[in-house]
């Protein structure tokens, strides 16, 4: 009798094996030794076989006995699934490659806009649907160690014994997932070790079936005619399978394969080379073929042989147990025990990795918002969010199993599980292949999906009366009779396992579809979408990850453009020597990647250079998000760029501006200094006159009196100038500052040009002749007469003194043209030069050197007057002679009549 | 042979799909199919698709590269 | 005595002014009162001294200056240069331009007269 502790050591022995394969497995893929091996199809075939679970190993052979071929289409899913991997699985597989997909939810949720929402749903539905089947695996192998002690001390194998087994295998297992599954993180979520350990587990179950098939076949039955002849003599002797369910139960574990975390897990993410595809396309069919070769015999042999009432779930067991091959039995327990052990593995996981991207990391990023998150920090928060959700995973299986009582066969709780991950097909299937699909749609076809599945399914699992009571299945929820568990909208007479797969599916789809059809994707969505179903337009065939010195080659050209040549070089050659390495090219290893991203956002931005760098290595796609991160910073850039652009534009323009002042500050000032000097000059002059005469009559004796008036005479003269010259300065700073107040009266413009004439000749010995036109001249004015006089009196008195004429004349000529009155004071001199006449009227502008009395701010005080009699005197060029004209605007006039 | 490789699955989706008609002798009319003769079929169809997708595999080996992108793009060009 | 003193000024009063006072210490002056041709003026009439104004019509005191500078001929004129302006640039410039003495208008007749004959004994001495 093999005893139970023996067994254990094996057990343990085993899970020692394991550990120290998978051990040496992640070793060898950390330093890119062994990848021939790792990178083989043959591993990646073999790690798919985590399809076939203790569900699978021992539950085929119970299916088989109660219900003859129905098992083998557990197996025709996958199958066909496989064989046709051309339509659905290596677009999954590109798709998971170039977007690093991380897990099924992460597939569902980027596809449709990276909605958390939808991740979340899809990662509570997967747990829901996977918790059971960790606890089917824990039942089984606890479930198989009963076997073992029942036959040593025959009914001593108490439930607590059961249970304290299951405890440990949980134990073990949350420790080799712990382990393993999350001793780096990888960004593409792969690991070598585990899968390494999977594929040889693959092989152990393998074996163990196969030899207990031979031994049954060769062993008991005595050959293949004499099995065949049992068989078909046997109560499973002919075909009695349901055509419904054989469509509906192959159709499922289709989907299912396609759907499970740990499929996705192994087939998606794990893979390394699409090319493993091919060879898994033939290798895996042949794999599930021979699980399934000797389900049968074994079930009808072990009917046969084994006493009444034996579990026919575990004949795989019992039967060579019967027969006293111990040592055959021990080998097929290591089978259950292998497909147990790397189904929860994997599923653990699969469902970690999304239990913690999906719900822990989210919720502590929202928690820690506003503080600055740096990626060390995160690392370990994000190993440590994977390690609780391993251990809650598998613990919520292990209070399942306990909670569940170990009832129950085998298939029913898969079968459970298999119809709740197939909900997830529709929104999978239609999220790859139809660019209309849409979040929305999705959320609600799965929800709708799943309310159905937990109705239908999973509650009447339990029993009837257990969660739903009799009255339910009988009347139907709330008394309506359309809404029946087996029974939905009244269609009877179905099997109840094709009843719930049916209506979940199709309402799933239904809604989907239809939602998907009255609803618009976000931008975010659409472009993801179009990415998801174009994947194969761009995106090359991904190179694996074990990257090469070439990649290292691009990298260095690409730091070397951001870097610049000799700091990229510098970065590089440190980061070889400590990898230990000759020459100045690094391997490139996730830390050094690192590095080199954190160096090149400093330049180019975080996304950017994330985007370039998994460009480079990763050789995946940039996702749109990447490419909208990327956006932004640029965005921002152009922003920054446009301020400091704006800024210095304005800066330029203040700039122009205070020169602009500056100059004008400076033209003020040299006015200034040239009109003191003016005022200095004019001034000083006749002052020097006046003193050089006063010293001269004073110093000098014996003058004559003639001569002494002569000089008295000169001083008179240039007293007098002296006091025009401060009479004319002050009038023109009062007129300039506006402080003049104009004296309004009424007159007629004849009159004031008979003042004016009269005034300028008073002191005139020959007064020049003047020709006026009396009749033109027969305006009323109402302005200030006295300073309009004024600037007549400035011109005739000009006129006098510099018309060269022989025969000075002038003429005063009147017109009222429109809203204006002119009037000209036209001489008959040569005029002024082109020259002088621009400055004519600036205060000091002599024209000529015959002024010796004027200062030469006549013109000036007559312009200023003019504008403020709101009217205008300029030069007439175009006459002969020289011409004044004077301009009065019309409302100044009152016409005469 | 691509159109081929993809049509792997759908022969052997329609050979799986005869069981539905086979005889279940429910009726009393009809001899039921004996397990053995289904054995043998569905095991045989079985072998036959791995045979087929082998073969194709191996064919499809060598040229690989050109034949797969080839592929690739007369699928999804419109 | 007989020295001959050109005076360049255009202000009749002044003229007649500097005439009295130079003649009646017997000097001889002769005057001109365009600034435009002063240089040639002074180049044909050689006179002993120049006494010099700023504001010309035609051409300022400072630019006749320089001309007068820049001849070899007249490069040790005495040039006595009056200007009404009285800035201190003004007494820079001409410095700079290379005059014998300036004044500032008005200016005491005594001055001018002292001005004169220092110049004259200078450059009477000089040669």
């Amino acid at each position: 009798m093999t005893s139970l502790n023996l067994l254990i050591a094996v057990c343990l022995a085993y899970v020692a094996l394991l550990f120290l394969v998978a051990f040496v497995a992640e070793r060898a893929g950390v330093q890119g030794k062994g990848g021939w091996l790792l990178r083989s199809p043959l591993v990646y075939t073999l790690s798919l076989s985590i399809y076939c679970t203790a569900w699978t190993f021992y539950g085929a052979v119970g299916n088989a006995a109660r219900s003859g071929l129905e098992y083998v289409t557990i197996y025709l899913g996958p199958s066909l699934v496989i064989l046709g991997w051309w339509w659905i699985l290596r677009r999954l597989v590109r798709i998971g490659r170039s977007h690093k997909v991380t897990s099924i939810a992460d597939l569902i949720s980027s596809r449709f806009g990276k909605s958390n929402t939808l991740a979340i749903v899809v990662t509570l539905m997967a747990v829901m649907t996977v918790t059971p089947y960790i606890a089917l695996q824990l039942q089984s192998v606890s479930l198989s160690l009963s076997i073992f002690s029942a036959a040593e001390q025959s009914g001593a194998g108490t439930p607590m014994d059961q249970q304290s087994a299951a405890l440990w295998i949980a134990v073990g297992l949350a420790i080799f997932t712990v382990l393993f599954g999350t001793r780096n993180l990888n960004v593409n979520e792969r690991h070598h070790g585990v899968v390494i350990a999977v594929a040889a587990e693959a092989v152990v179950k393998l074996v163990a079936l196969l030899a207990v098939g031979v031994f049954v076949v060769w062993g008991i039955a005595g050959g293949l005619p004499e099995t065949m002849a049992r068989i078909d003599a046997s109560d499973l002797g002919t075909w009695q399978t349901d055509g419904s369910r054989w469509t509906a139960l192959t159709f499922l574990s289709a989907a299912a394969f396609l759907c499970l975390p740990r499929m996705f897990q192994v087939m998606v993410v794990e893979n390394q080379d699409e090319a493993h595809l091919k060879i898994a396309s033939w290798a895996f069919p042949l794999y599930l073929f021979l699980m399934s070769l000797f389900v049968v015999p074994i079930a009808v042999i072990g009917l046969e042989v084994l006493p009444e009432g034996s579990n026919p779930d575990l004949f795989v067991l019992s039967l060579p147990l019967s027969q006293g091959r111990e040592g055959l039995a021990m080998f097929s327990f290591l089978g259950g025990f292998s497909s147990a052990t790397s189904m929860v593995i994997v599923a653990t996981l699969a469902l970690s990795t999304m239990v913690s991207n999906h719900v822990v990391m989210p919720v502590f990023l929202r928690l820690r918002q506003g503080t600055a998150s740096q990626s060390g920090d995160v690392r370990e928060v994000v190993i440590l969010a994977r390690r609780l959700s391993i251990l809650v995973i598998i613990g919520l299986g292990y209070i399942y199993y306990l909670a569940s009582g170990g009832s129950g066969a085998l298939t029913a709780i898969g079968l459970v599980s298999f119809a709740g991950v197939a909900q997830f097909l529709p929104a999978m299937l239609g999220g790859i292949f139809w660019r209309g699909a849409t979040r929305f749609g999705a959320l609600c076809g799965l929800l709708t999906g799943f309310t159905l599945w937990i109705f239908t399914m999973l509650l009447p699992s339990f029993g009837v009366g257990v969660f739903l009571s009799v009255e339910i299945f009988e009347q139907g929820l709330f008394g309506a009779g359309v809404i029946r568990p087996h029974a939905l909208f009244g269609i009877e007479g179905m099997d109840p396992m094709v009843h719930a797969v049916l209506w979940s599916l199709l309402l799933n789809s239904l809604v989907f579809a239809v939602l998907s059809l009255f609803t618009f994707p976000n931008p975010l969505e659409r472009l993801q979408g179009a990415q998801f179903v174009n994947v194969f337009d761009h995106s090359g065939q991904s190179r694996g990850w074990n990257a090469s010195v070439a990649e290292s080659e691009d990298l260095m050209i690409m730091a070397q453009r951001i870097l610049g040549a000799e700091e990229a070089r510098r970065l590089f050659r440190s980061q070889a020597q400590s990898q230990g390495l000759v020459g100045h090219l690094p391997e490139p290893t996730p830390d050094f990647l690192q590095k080199l991203e954190r160096e090149l956002s400093g330049s180019v931005g975080a996304a950017t250079a994330h985007a370039m760098i998994s460009q480079i290595v990763g050789g995946s796609s940039v996702s749109v998000q990447d490419l909208m991160a990327v956006a932004d910073e640029s965005a921002q850039m152009l922003e920054y760029s446009s301020q400091l652009e704006a800024k210095s534009r304005e800066l330029s323009q203040t700039a122009a501006q205070l020169r602009d002042a500056n100059t004008k500050l400076m033209q003020l000032s040299a006015q200034k200094d040239a009109f003191l000097s003016q005022i200095s000059h004019e001034l000083r002059t006749p002052m020097t006159s006046i003193r050089s005469f006063s010293e001269i009559l004073r110093d000098t004796e014996g003058m004559g009196p003639m001569e002494k008036a002569k000089y008295a005479n000169i001083i008179h003269v240039e007293a007098i100038r002296l006091t025009r010259l401060l009479n004319d300065l002050l009038d023109l700073s009062v007129l300039e500052n506006g402080q003049v107040t104009l004296n309004r009266q009424t007159g007629t413009l004849g009159e004031l040009l008979d003042l004016s004439v009269t005034t300028a000749q008073a002191s005139v010995s020959e007064p020049m002749k003047i020709h006026r036109r009396r009749l033109d001249e027969a305006i009323t004015l109402e302005t200030d007469l006295d300073r309009l006089g004024q600037v007549f009196i400035n011109l005739i008195t000009n006129a006098q003194k510099y018309c060269a004429a022989d025969v000075p004349e002038l003429r005063i000529a009147v017109n009222a043209v429109e809203d204006v009155i002119t009037i000209d004071f036209i001489d008959n001199g040569v005029g002024i030069p082109k020259d002088a006449r621009e400055m004519m009227f600036e205060k000091f502008s002599r024209i000529g050197a015959q002024d010796s009395n004027g200062a030469g701010l006549g013109l000036a005080i007559c312009r200023e007057i003019m504008s403020r009699l709101d009217g205008d005197i300029r030069y007439l060029g175009d006459v002969e002679g020289t011409g004044f004209r004077v301009v009065l605007p019309r409302a100044m006039a009152i016409a005469a009549q | 042979m691509m159109d081929a490789l993809r049509l792997v699955a759908i022969l052997g989706a329609l050979l799986w799909l005869i069981p539905i008609i086979w005889p279940t002798g429910r009726d009393g009319v009809t001899e039921p199919m004996p397990m053995s003769a289904a054995l043998y079929y569905v095991f045989g169809v079985w072998l036959l698709l791995i045979g087929l997708a082998a073969a194709l595999a191996s064919i499809l080996r060598g040229p690989r590269a050109s034949k797969n992108d080839a592929g690739t793009s007369a699928e999804h060009d419109p | 005595m007989g020295k001959r003193v050109l005076l360049i000024e255009d202000e009749l009063n002044i003229i007649e002014a500097i005439r009295f006072l130079l003649s009646r210490e017997g000097w001889q002056v002769e005057t001109h009162e365009n600034g435009a041709d002063a240089a040639d003026v002074i180049r044909s009439a050689k006179p002993d001294l120049v006494i010099l104004d700023v504001m010309l019509p035609g051409k300022s005191g400072f630019d006749i200056l320089e001309d007068l500078r820049a001849d070899a001929e007249t490069a040790t004129l005495p040039v006595l240069m009056l200007t009404a302006r009285g800035q201190s640039r003004d007494r820079e410039m001409a410095e700079k331009a290379g005059v014998s003495r300036f004044m500032t208008k008005p200016f005491s007749n005594a001055e001018v007269l002292t001005a004169v004959r220092d110049l004259l004994y200078v450059h009477q001495q000089k040669a």
